[in-house]
């Protein structure tokens, strides 16, 4: 070695020293509490039969902690339910149920503190946004602590449903919709299905739906077109109807300075006596009351059917879901040929009533994560920093944990990290790789909106917005008063009436809309009756509830 | 009566006299009674012909309502999504195999074991054991109680644990006893009386006269094994020891959820969601099986033309 | 006769006598337990699994009497005084679905109950054994299917626009009816596409039976110019006689189930004052609240009314046969 060498190493040595000492302390913290590898058994089921996933093996490297499936799936109800029966429960389960879990003693309390200490992103997202997110999953009576940590999922919370019908038909018959070329926003990437913001009014539909009964919009030579489609669940064909009286489905409301339900109010009943009114027109589909969503949807496909009034616009511009509305009023052929459906706002009613329920009253206090009692507090502060990190923390790191390694288990539909990820066919991951590459579990989801643009293909994306910030909050139905924390009986009273509520509300509902009875002579028994079986209980419990316009802004008030 | 002789019409060994003889009643009766079993079996046939035929059609076509009669557009495309990696259906398809042929055998052994001794009407004890075993079939401590059995007997996610807790079950038992209370005693009492012990007497007389009940227990077991999935589902764990039914019900399951509006974004640009076609061919493929099997149970069941009965 | 009838007739002053009867039947009684000295070997067999395997979780059914609380398990929970029964009792619609289940269930005593029987006899007087055995292999198919598939397959058969039973109203000119919103209907229509489901099915045990028929009765029946029909009702069914009574009585036995998976995907709310029986009632209570316990209690209930009802059944039976669960 030449003279000029040596210090020139000794240089290079003792520079490479510090940054050896830098990067081993980087790495340190990386892995966080990774001071000591610890096991935790979570409630997951990895489908395809593997031990382990991608993910999973990553959540071990970045945390420590070794995740060990215990081979049940939220949605084997059976077989959650025997865990839960048998006690064998893992350390983290995750279900809806979590108040029962609670009080079943099979599970710990989680105190905010834990939660702030550990859950850092989390907590912020909670203050920023949803205080009212401290409010959900508390054990009653005690200020701060908790059966659960709460999951967010701002994807559905808002209102969803909307109208959509054959615009060319419309137009056919002459009662389009106004402005088409000119307001139309494209709801996916074919064209099957553009938005319109126009409010239409119910009127004006009526008369679109006698057109298309008797003036043979389709121009087959037959007048056999459904006028309005509809099936057996009212969320999927009604709730746009009913939103033109000022009625969510599912919710309580004020009317007339009282409290009362949405099935019982007078709102409901003008409802009902439209659609009978239709009914009996023969601008409903006749079979509507037994058919089931799948044989309806068909219908659509099968463009047998005019408009349909209960089209869930979170469906649209998914692959997966192009037999299903809004994709499905045309196909591609269709559209090449020049047929065009809109989707419009929910119609207008009398007085001006207009919109549709909330899909989720509130982004948070759905899904949580609970933890077995077994479990002690390092545990848990070490669970609740792998979970903070793996879905409140980095964009990648909540993007690999849905969806596994970028480039083998899902592709990039446009720019890497700037567009939707797809899933690659399990097939078709080259080998060497695990089969399964995310998690492993969905729940509790954390959906932030800042992150749509990695779950949404593009036009979807578009549209959430709309929906979440623009006009389409001004569409939504939301219920007078929530019992969030639980502090009611409520749940208590649906448990004992629940079946002969539901029952009487049914009965009446089907033989109300298909005109086997008749409405204004049979409201007041069938009002006696809900009320008399549980439903008077269950506005009394409500009406002890908080009211919801405050509790969305974490304000408690009763 | 009229004995116009109609030599008889249809194929096969020829029939002892009594059965060729026919009057013009006779015929009419015959072709009303063909013609009746012609309607009902086409009526009956139909569902099943059109799932084989959905199943066997393109996504167009299936979703194409009103009478499916032909294939027009066909394809494999359904079987193939069923039988691609949602889980090694082969393998399933083993499981399956291995828990209907074992515990059909051992189910049918214990029945008889059970139906032999109670076709004795002087057995003392007989009723006492009937009523024991009555009680079984109307009474059930649940699926809690059950799961804890099996798992104290350490046979959670065991194969066994699908075959054991149904080898004796009342209602075969009964009507296995109520059989072998028809077949004649002298047999017996004579071979008894020879030296025989009631297990020679069981295997080499009782069984072979026996065989239509048998065959029909055996059948009603194969086909509860075959079509069981509940027990799967609370018993098994790893995914190697899943039996068929159970694997289909959650692709079917599996299926459903992707078509939840909040889980959108776990379907991919290449999955569509499986339709009609796809549901057609899991149904195929469930039931597929054992009804290729009944054929060759049938031939007990179906009085041939063989002569004379076994007598003793 | 079986099992030592103690107590013998006892006339008064026959003292002796009865020892010696007494005597002889413990005597009797010896020299049977000697004979079949194996067959109670046999026997264990299914005994101890029965035993195992449904005597031993049996305490599980207290849960009906019991608010089950899982953290406590089943022993631990408490006892509710009846709770679930009078929830069960109190219901507004337990009048009709009680009467529901009991209609249906009659109707399908009634007219299904014979089917099969029926079928199994026309089957049999068929010559060629071809056809026979293709016919009852179809027969079978619909047993196979679950209702889910069914009762979309029979929605479209029967829909008002597209189904085939709508095709020929339209011929005769008028507008089809909505068949399955048709309260007078629905129960008919239960009954008939229950028996099409299972007819074909229900034919092999009866067939199994039928096989086992000595040729030669016919064969001297024929000879005595015995015709096609008086065969039958003499030869043929009598021999079925032991199988049709105990199925008979086992099937009075689950009168309070009437047919859930069928029920359950073909039924809806314009219909339920004729089709709410007691399973689809209890399902919408489990999907509110999957009150396990509440669940058992119901079939509880259930199964003792039905083990009455086959007792009764059974004795009305021995009073004319000798065929009957013992």
């Amino acid at each position: 070695m030449s003279r000029k060498t040596v210090p020139l190493l000794l240089l290079l040595l003792a520079a490479a020293l510090p940054l050896g000492v830098w990067a081993k302390g980087k790495a340190e913290k990386d892995n966080g509490a990774a001071e000591k590898p610890i096991e935790v058994s979570y409630m997951i089921r990895i489908k395809s039969g593997e031990d382990t996933t991608w993910f999973l093996q990553e959540v071990e490297k970045a945390t420590g902690v070794r995740i060990k499936p215990n081979g049940i799936d939220a949605n084997d109800r059976e077989k959650v339910a025997t865990m839960l029966a048998t006690g064998d429960l893992p350390d983290v389960v995750v279900q809806q149920d979590n108040y029962q879990l609670y009080k079943d003693g099979l599970t710990r309390a989680i105190s905010r503190a834990a939660i702030e200490k550990n859950m850092p992103g989390l907590t912020g997202r909670l203050n920023r946004d949803y205080p009212s997110g401290w409010l959900t999953f508390r054990i009653q009576g005690k200020q701060d602590e908790y059966v659960a940590v709460t999951g967010i999922s701002e994807s559905s919370f808002a209102n969803l449903w909307y109208v959509e019908l054959r615009q060319d038909w419309a137009e056919k018959v002459g009662l389009g919709v106004p402005n088409f070329d000119a307001k139309k926003v494209p709801m996916d990437r074919w064209g099957r299905a553009y938005y319109v913001e126009e409010n239409m009014s119910l009127e004006w539909f009526e008369k679109l739906l006698f057109a298309f009964r008797d003036k043979d919009p389709d121009g087959n030579g037959k007048n056999d077109t459904i006028p309005l489609g509809a099936n057996k669940l009212f969320a999927h064909s009604w709730t746009t109807l009913l939103g033109a009286f000022g009625v969510g489905q599912g919710y309580n409301l004020m009317e007339n300075g009282k409290l009362t339900e949405w099935n019982v109010s007078n709102g409901y009943k003008e409802f009902l006596k439209l659609v009978q009114r239709w009914y009996k027109a023969g601008l409903v589909d006749r079979e509507f009351a037994n058919l089931d969503v799948t044989p309806a949807w068909q219908k659509i496909e099968k463009h047998i059917v005019g408009a349909f009034a209960g089209v869930n616009v979170d469906y649209a511009d998914t692959e997966a879901t192009k037999s299903r509305p809004p994709n499905s009023f045309l196909n591609d052929e269709d559209v090449k040929a020049g047929a065009k459906a809109v989707v419009i706002p929910p119609l207008v009613g009398p007085g001006g009533k207009q919109g549709g329920p909330i899909y989720s009253t509130l982004p948070i206090g759905v899904y949580g994560w609970a933890v077995s009692k077994k479990v002690d507090d390092a545990k848990l502060a070490r669970i609740l920093s792998m979970i903070d990190w793996m879905r409140a923390g980095s964009n990648e790191t909540w993007v690999s944990s849905l969806y596994g390694q970028e480039n083998v288990h899902f592709k990039w539909q446009g720019e890497a990290w700037k567009s939707a990820a797809l899933p690659v066919d399990q097939k078709d991951i080259p080998a060497g790789n695990t089969k399964i590459g995310d998690f492993g579990s969905v729940y509790p989801v954390y959906r932030t909106q800042d992150r749509f643009q990695f779950i949404y293909p593009e036009w979807n994306n578009r549209f959430k917005d709309y929906i979440l910030h623009g006009n389409g909050r001004k569409y939504e139905i939301v219920p007078y008063r929530l019992d969030l924390m639980n502090e009611t009986k409520l749940t208590d009273v649906r448990k004992k009436y629940g079946a002969t509520m539901d029952t009487i509300r049914d009965e009446f509902m089907f033989k109300a809309m298909t005109g086997a009875l008749d409405i204004d002579k049979e409201w007041d028994g069938y009002v006696a009756e809900w009320l008399k079986n549980g439903g008077q209980e269950s506005l009394n419990e409500s009406a002890k509830a908080p009211l919801y316009d405050e509790l969305r802004k974490g304000i408690v008030k009763y | 009566m009229e004995s116009g002789r109609i030599p008889a019409a249809s194929a096969g060994p020829r029939k002892p006299p009594w059965m060729r003889r026919k009057t013009r009643g006779d015929v009419v009766f015959d072709v009303c009674n063909a013609a009746f079993l012609v309607l009902f079996a086409l009526s009956v046939v139909y569902p099943f012909w059109t799932t084989i035929v959905t199943s066997l059609s393109t996504e167009k076509e299936a979703t194409e309502m009103g009478l499916r009669i032909w294939i027009r557009d066909w394809t494999l495309n359904s079987y193939r999504f069923a039988l691609s990696g949602y889980g090694n259906v082969g393998r399933a398809y083993l499981n399956s195999i291995f828990r209907t042929a074992v515990g059909t055998v051992l189910a049918v052994i214990v029945t008889i074991l059970g139906a032999f001794p109670l076709s004795k009407r002087d057995l003392p004890g007989r009723n006492a054991v009937t009523v024991f075993i009555l009680i079984t079939m109307f009474f059930s401590g649940g699926l809690i109680p059950s799961y804890l059995l099996i798992r104290s007997l350490g046979l959670i996610d065991s194969r066994w644990a699908l075959i054991l807790p149904s080898l004796a079950a009342g209602f075969h038992i009964i009507i296995m006893r109520n059989f072998f209370m028809t077949v004649d005693k002298a047999c017996e009492e004579s071979a008894f009386m020879d030296g025989a012990n009631y297990l020679q007497i069981l295997l080499r007389i009782i069984v072979p006269l026996s065989k239509p009940v048998i065959a029909t227990v055996a059948l009603w077991v194969a086909v509860g094994h075959w079509n069981a999935w509940f027990d799967a589902l609370i018993y098994i764990n790893s995914e190697k020891k899943l039996v068929l039914q159970l694997l289909l019900r959650r692709l079917i399951q599996e299926m459903t959820l992707l078509s939840d509006p909040m889980n959108s974004f776990m379907a991919s640009e290449n999955t569509r969601i499986p339709s009609e076609g796809v549901k057609s061919a899991i149904v195929i493929l469930t039931i597929g099986p054992i009804v290729a099997l009944y054929p060759f149970l049938q031939k007990y069941f179906i009085k041939g033309v063989f002569m004379g009965s076994l007598k003793g | 006769m079986i099992g030592g009838r103690r107590g013998a007739s006892a006339h008064a002053g026959g003292g002796e006598a009865v020892v010696v009867i007494d005597d002889m039947r413990r005597r009797d009684l010896r020299r049977r337990l000697n004979k079949y000295w194996m067959l109670y070997i046999f026997l264990a067999v299914p005994v101890v699994l029965l035993a195992l395997f449904h005597y031993v979780p049996l305490y599980g059914i207290q849960i009906a009497f019991k608010d089950y609380r899982i953290g406590v398990g089943i022993w631990g929970s408490q006892w509710n005084n009846f709770q679930h029964f009078k929830d069960f009792f109190g219901t507004p619609y337990f009048g009709r679905i009680m009467r529901n289940t009991l209609l249906i269930s009659f109707q399908r005593l009634l007219f299904g109950f014979p089917a099969p029987i029926i079928l199994a006899l026309l089957l049999n007087e068929v010559g060629s054994i071809h056809f026979k055995r293709v016919v009852q292999t179809i027969s079978y198919l619909p047993h196979f299917m679950s209702w889910v598939v069914l009762a979309a397959i029979l929605t479209e058969v029967l829909s008002p626009q597209r189904g085939i039973v709508a095709y020929f109203y339209t011929l005769l000119g008028k507008q089809p009816p909505n068949l399955l919103m048709e309260a007078a209907l629905f129960q008919p229509l239960l009954i008939l596409t229950g028996i099409w489901q299972g007819v074909g099915w229900g034919t092999v045990v009866y067939l199994a039976a039928i096989s086992s028929i000595d040729l030669e009765l016919y064969e001297s029946a024929s000879i005595d110019g015995a015709g096609r029909l008086q065969r039958a009702v003499y030869i043929t069914i009598p021999a079925l006689y032991p199988m049709i009574t105990i199925l008979f009585i086992l099937q009075t036995g689950g009168i309070l189930n009437a047919g859930f998976d069928q029920i359950f995907n073909l039924y809806n709310p314009i219909v339920y004052e004729v089709s709410d029986i007691i399973d689809t009632y209890v399902y919408r209570v489990g999907l509110i609240d999957r009150r396990y316990d509440f669940s058992t209690a119901v079939g509880l209930f259930k199964n003792v009314f039905g083990v009455l009802l086959l007792l009764l059944t059974n004795a009305v039976v021995k009073r004319f046969s000798e065929n009957g669960i013992w």
